[in-house]
């Protein structure tokens, strides 16, 4: 019964919608044309000869959404077919729209477009010093790989008596407390391509993003590779050439702090801080 | 995989596999050599190189920068304060280990063997090392031979315009 007259409801207000869009619609094509200029970074892998140069589209913001990557959306439908670039979610929550926007390292899906000086160009490339596949897309192999060798996955030492799937295991709610701030970061790689350090010597230098969530496990109370972990970050290069210039944290999407993680790091190694014991046994259940 | 890579491949590039089909007839006594010749016409997709592997301990080093730096707090002041010879020689070992310290994380970070080769690094590395023991060597001549580092500070202080 509460169901047909909710079916109703739907019936009767789906038409209102419809009016109220179409009054949107006219509203805004009444309204003179507010004109903002994209310069895009473009180069083409199929065209060797052709030096990357930057590209000029001129949006209406009033047929556009709010966000840099709608007016990216609508380029590429409207426009030009052939500008690339990678986006999924639109909700800051995938990551794939990282790129250098007026001069930031950020996610194209959660910045606004600048529509109080529609003379200023917003100007778009891709994450700086990374190999360009095409156009705003970027290669991002060697970083995939270097959140491989962290070994991104909860290590147990006794794994033959705490089999998989018949309980769970235990974190109090301090410990869990500690992976705030670290768990949220989505591997844009924002971070990563801001550091001064990781354009230089990135082959070797782990960057922001992978420490971080190198970080994430090592002070997880349930992973007992702690010191394995931290004895793979001893040389030279994986940490150490953090210098703390915190561009990372400055520039990160989410509002995450990487640097501070390293800075954490850097005290475990050092010996200056050590992990605490879990507070609550974490195989507690496996062995009932 | 290798066989999608060959279909996807053989729309664009048929000259190519046609001649890798010539090729599989000619050489049939290594078949490795067929399968891979039109999978090697595919248009890598990776650019960067990989991941290089560091060695080392670097920790230590790390401890005892933090150790001078927190010492430094102390010799500076006492170098300049109460003047003497030993805490000269102290001061000049510190400032110029601290500043080796920091030139060396420098050279480290620019000179690297991506871009310069092999040798270029290690001759900037050297050099460093000339540079240091030249400032060591300099400080030291001030401690054992003239008045002494902080008494050459408290002088340049003490100097009035006229």
């Amino acid at each position: 019964m509460a169901l047909t007259s909710e079916l109703k409801m739907l019936l009767i207000t789906r038409g209102t919608f419809g009016q109220l869009r179409r009054i949107h619609a006219s509203a805004a094509a009444q309204a003179a044309e507010r004109l903002k200029a994209f310069e895009i970074y473009r180069w083409n892998p199929d065209k060797p000869g052709e030096k990357p140069h930057m590209q000029t589209y001129k949006v209406d913001l009033n047929t556009c959404g709010p966000m840099v990557l709608d007016a990216l959306i609508k380029i590429k439908n409207e426009m030009d077919p052939t500008l690339t670039f990678r986006r999924s979610c639109r909700e800051g929550i995938c990551g794939s729209c990282a790129m250098n926007i007026g001069g930031t390292n950020t996610l194209a899906c959660i910045s606004k477009i600048d529509g109080g000086d529609l003379n200023k160009p917003v100007k778009i490339y891709p994450l700086p010093h990374m190999y360009v596949v095409k156009d705003l897309v970027p290669d991002m192999n060697n970083f995939y790989e270097q959140y491989r060798s962290i070994q991104p996955w909860l290590q147990r030492k006794d794994e033959k008596t705490e089999e998989k799937g018949n309980a769970q295991y235990l974190q109090s709610v301090d410990d869990r407390a500690k992976l705030d701030g670290l768990y949220e970061c989505i591997l844009c790689a924002c971070c990563s391509t801001s550091c001064p350090s990781y354009w230089w010597n990135g082959d070797k230098y782990l960057g922001p993003a992978v420490l971080m969530q190198a970080y994430r496990w090592i002070i997880d109370s349930r992973d007992e590779s702690t010191k394995s972990r931290l004895d793979q970050l001893r040389d030279p290069f994986s940490v150490y050439r953090c210098h703390t210039i915190m561009n990372c944290t400055r520039t990160c999407p989410k509002g995450l702090n990487p640097g501070k993680a390293i800075a954490e790091i850097k005290k475990l190694l050092g010996g200056i801080a050590t992990k605490d014991q879990p507070g609550l046994e974490t195989a507690a259940l496996h062995k009932k | 995989m290798a066989l999608s890579l060959i279909l996807r491949s053989s729309s664009r590039l048929p000259a190519l596999v046609n001649a890798s089909r010539i090729s599989c007839a000619t050489a049939t006594h290594n078949p490795l050599l067929c399968s891979s010749s039109p999978v090697n016409n595919v248009r890598p997709i990776s650019v960067s190189p990989t991941r290089q592997s560091a060695t080392g301990n670097h920790v230590t080093l790390w401890q005892a920068e933090r150790l001078l730096s927190l010492g430094m707090l102390g010799i500076v002041p006492v170098a300049l304060v109460f003047p003497s010879q030993g805490a000269d020689y102290l001061l000049a070992i510190s400032i110029v280990m601290h500043s080796h310290w920091g030139l060396e994380a420098i050279v480290t970070d620019y000179v690297r063997e991506s871009v310069f080769g092999n040798i270029l690094p290690k001759a900037a590395h050297g050099l460093l090392i000339l540079f240091s023991a030249a400032t060591l060597a300099g400080l030291f001549m001030m401690a054992y031979n003239d008045q002494g580092l902080g008494k050459t500070v408290r002088k340049i202080w003490g100097l009035k315009s006229n």
